[in-house]
Formats: structure tokens, C-alpha cells, sequence
């Protein structure tokens, strides 16, 4: 059991404290009943090091690991596409009081299936930064979303997470089902692509909660390549995915129910997206976020 | 392990276990307002203020608070000398068996040093931590309103 607490108050202390022994303490939202906290010789607050910092840049917002969800505003991440995607996902995700405790690294290395955040970084292709006492390497979102985000870590500790900016004529849009504002996502979705002549390309469509990770909907994303942004080929692409998407039980609500809602659920997040259309939270039971 | 931190603006050392939560470690010193419910960081009538922001004691570790500003209701007001807060609630029945109302405090204070002047919307997104199984919220988010406007009066 945990016998002590570091504070390191620089990023190379926090380096220097690494070791199988111990158990990073951020949000600390999902660790009070982690088995490690019993079995890790000592913790280490990761949160006085500076690791949360959001710096946006020309070509990329970078998110410091342990910033909260609640400062993933527009005045902080800036008023590109992607910034309002990202931040209108963290407002959808839980109450006031998780969102100013879970790290947006938590959220991405301790996932649960219905994680919002993992979703939308996979779809816009975001880069996870992790450093270790003797290296420093990246990791993407397919690579997290296959594996145990945890043993690709080498030892070491995310401190940000990229999110490249496009300047390119892109659509984007992350789509939330859930019975109330604070409960957890029965299906979401993030798409983002380009629009070239009137057609899509470089669709990337990521589908989540239905399965145990997040998952890029291939066979949604060929039924869009080439077409035009329309409501006919949006409905087609929804109905591949549904015929792609293996849905795991879940008591929340029966297998045959959230495939029905599927294809609706899919193609309104398309039309949304193709439409730039205003995130609002508002909703009521039963429908999306979007307005 | 000790742990010091400030606790309603006094300088505090409690001793604890290192993986002991925030919640258990208030209760057991003395500050019961601190309510357990779920457990869970579901339902909110634990919530405290940490560096101003409210969060789900339950689910912190008491450890986390190292060097940090812990707040209970007993920060707000007393018996002999209530917030207006609290005042106000009360007089619009906003509080029946009054379990999820520290947690409702917290959170209101935390916005409202944010936001002395929130819309209804606002304030409900502030409290959507907090579950109150009494009332249906009509008469907490009134009061907090209506207690805002106090608030802004008396500056």
C-alpha cells in the first residue's frame, strides 16, 4: 500500500520519480477503487508540474496533460473548428465537479467505452506526447484505441496531447447520445473531413461507446470518399456503419435499440457537421446535442 | 502521513493514511456537513470547494489537497450568522431533509464568485452535479437567484 506522496513541482522531478512502484495521482476520478492504489509503493501528484498548460499554436493546439476538462473553452483553445469540437465535447462530458477534476490525460490513458475526448482526438488525428527519464515519443490514436493505453506507456508519463489544425475547407462534428446532460454517452461519434470540388475526401469517422474502444468506421468512411456532402450519401454512409459496428450489450440499453437509433443518430451528426451548425448542450431525453 | 492544507481559511494538519479520501478524513475531523451518498462522484451532496473550484470528495484523495484551500459550507455561514445564501434558500423552501444542501452551497458559491450574475441556465449547469431527490430543483434555482440578486445589491 501507498506508504508516501511526492509533490514534484518540475516536470524533470516528476521524471526522476518514475518507477514501477509508483501510482500517478491526477484527477484521481477512477483511482480511488484502482486496485494499484493498494499494491504501488508510493503516489506522485502529477499536477503541480506545469503540465497543464494549453498553448495554441498556428498549426496546432497542444493540451497539456493535466489540464481539467473545464478549461477546454473556446477563450482557451481558440476559435478554430476543431477547438469548438473539443470543447463542446468536454462541456457534454458529466457535472461541474468531474469536469474540474479529470485530466484530459486521464481521460485518454484510463478510458472508459463510453469516453468522449478519445473519440474526437482519434478523428482529428491528435498525437499523444509521452516522456519517460530517458525518452521522449508520441503515440497515436490507433495505437491507443487497440491496445492497453497504459502498457504503451513505456514507464513514463503523457504530458500533452496535439491536436493538429487544418487551415483546409474542413467539416467536423461530435455527436453525443445520452438520456440526460450528466450521464454517460449510450453512442457518440466524431467525423471530420475535407471538402475538395464538392466532394469528400480524407474522411476520418470514429464511432465509440458501442464498442469496447473507439473505433474508425471504415466501412462509413468508403461509403463517403469521393461523393458529395448530401443527405442521400450521408444516410447510405450511416447505414454502412451500422452494418459494420459490432454493438456490445449494455444495460443501459438493449443491443436492438441502439442499433436502430443508429443510422438516425449517424446522419443527423453528418448533416450537423456538413451544416457547421452550433453546438448547444441543452437537451432533453432522448435526442442529441445538437439543435 | 500529514497533511496540511487550509481548511475553510485556517491552516490545518491532519494526520491520515496515504490513500484515505478527502471526504472520510472531513467527517472524521469534524466536519459532518460533509455528506456521504454514493460514493460514486455521482450524486453531489459531498462536493467541497477546492481552490474555488467544486469537486466530489468521495472520489478525491485526501492527499490531493496538499498546500490547497478546502472549503465546506461552514465556510459560508453559521446558525448565529448565516450567508445570505443560505438565508434565502431557506425562505423560498428551497431545502427539505436538506442532505444535498451543503453540496448545493458550494457549488452556488463557486459560481457565483465567477459569475455574480448568472442566468437560470447558468445556474442549473452549476448544480447539474448535485442530485436532490426533495424538492425537483424549481425552488433551489429560484433561491439561488434570487440570492445572487441580494448578493449584487449589498456591493
Amino acid at each position: 500500500m501507498i506508504e508516501r506522496f511526492e509533490y514534484p513541482k518540475t516536470k524533470e522531478a516528476l521524471l526522476s520519480l518514475l518507477s514501477p512502484e509508483a501510482v500517478l495521482v491526477a484527477g484521481a476520478t477512477a483511482l480511488y477503487k484502482d486496485a494499484k492504489l493498494k499494491t504501488a509503493g508510493y503516489a506522485i501528484d502529477i499536477t503541480r508540474c506545469g503540465l497543464d498548460k494549453i498553448v495554441v499554436r498556428d498549426n496546432e493546439i497542444e493540451i497539456g496533460a493535466t489540464a481539467r476538462l473545464k478549461d477546454l473553452t473556446v477563450e482557451n483553445l481558440g476559435n478554430s473548428a476543431e477547438a469548438r469540437m473539443i470543447a463542446a465535447t468536454a462541456f457534454s462530458i458529466a457535472s461541474t465537479q468531474i469536469r474540474a477534476a479529470v485530466t484530459v490525460g486521464g481521460n485518454v490513458v484510463h478510458p472508459a467505452p463510453w469516453s468522449d475526448l478519445p473519440v474526437v482526438f482519434y478523428a482529428l488525428d491528435a498525437k499523444v506526447k509521452v516522456e519517460t527519464a530517458s525518452e521522449a515519443f508520441e503515440l497515436n490514436f490507433e495505437e491507443l484505441c487497440s491496445n492497453d493505453p497504459r502498457k504503451l506507456l513505456r514507464g513514463g508519463v503523457v504530458t500533452a496531447i496535439v491536436v493538429p489544425l487544418s487551415k483546409a475547407n474542413r467539416k467536423m462534428r461530435f455527436e453525443k447520445f445520452q438520456m440526460t446532460d450528466t450521464e454517460i454517452a449510450l453512442a457518440n461519434f466524431a467525423g471530420v473531413w475535407t471538402e475538395v470540388d464538392g466532394k469528400i475526401v480524407d474522411p476520418r469517422m470514429v464511432i465509440g461507446t458501442l464498442s469496447p474502444r473507439p473505433c474508425r468506421a471504415t466501412n462509413m468512411e468508403a461509403a463517403l470518399v469521393g461523393k458529395a456532402p448530401e443527405v442521400e450519401n450521408f444516410e447510405a454512409a450511416a447505414q454502412a456503419a451500422k452494418e459494420e459496428i459490432k454493438i456490445m450489450p449494455n444495460f443501459r440499453m438493449k443491443v436492438e435499440t441502439r442499433a436502430r437509433i443508429l443510422g438516425v443518430f449517424l446522419r443527423r451528426a453528418l448533416e450537423a457537421a456538413q451544416n457547421d451548425a452550433p453546438y448547444d448542450r441543452c437537451h432533453c431525453s432522448g435526442n442529441p446535442i445538437l439543435r | 502521513m500529514k497533511l496540511n492544507f487550509f481548511l475553510n481559511n485556517e491552516e490545518t494538519c491532519f494526520e491520515i493514511e496515504p490513500d484515505a479520501l478527502l471526504v472520510d478524513v472531513l467527517r472524521d475531523n469534524g466536519f459532518v456537513s460533509v455528506k456521504v451518498g454514493c460514493r460514486e462522484g455521482n450524486c453531489g451532496c459531498c462536493t467541497v470547494l477546492i481552490d474555488g473550484e467544486p469537486l466530489m470528495s468521495c472520489i478525491t484523495l485526501a492527499a490531493q489537497v496538499e498546500g490547497r484551500h478546502v472549503e465546506t459550507v461552514e465556510s459560508l455561514g453559521s446558525m448565529q450568522n448565516p450567508h445570505i445564501l443560505q438565508t434565502t434558500l431557506v425562505d423560498h423552501s428551497a431545502v427539505q431533509c436538506g442532505f444535498c444542501t451543503p453540496g448545493i452551497l458550494l457549488a452556488t458559491k463557486s459560481l457565483l464568485a465567477k459569475n455574480p450574475n448568472p442566468t437560470e441556465a447558468e445556474v442549473r449547469r452549476a448544480i447539474d452535479g448535485n442530485l436532490c431527490r426533495c424538492t425537483g430543483y424549481v425552488k433551489i434555482v429560484e433561491g439561488i437567484l434570487d440570492a445572487a440578486a441580494k448578493m449584487r445589491e449589498n456591493t
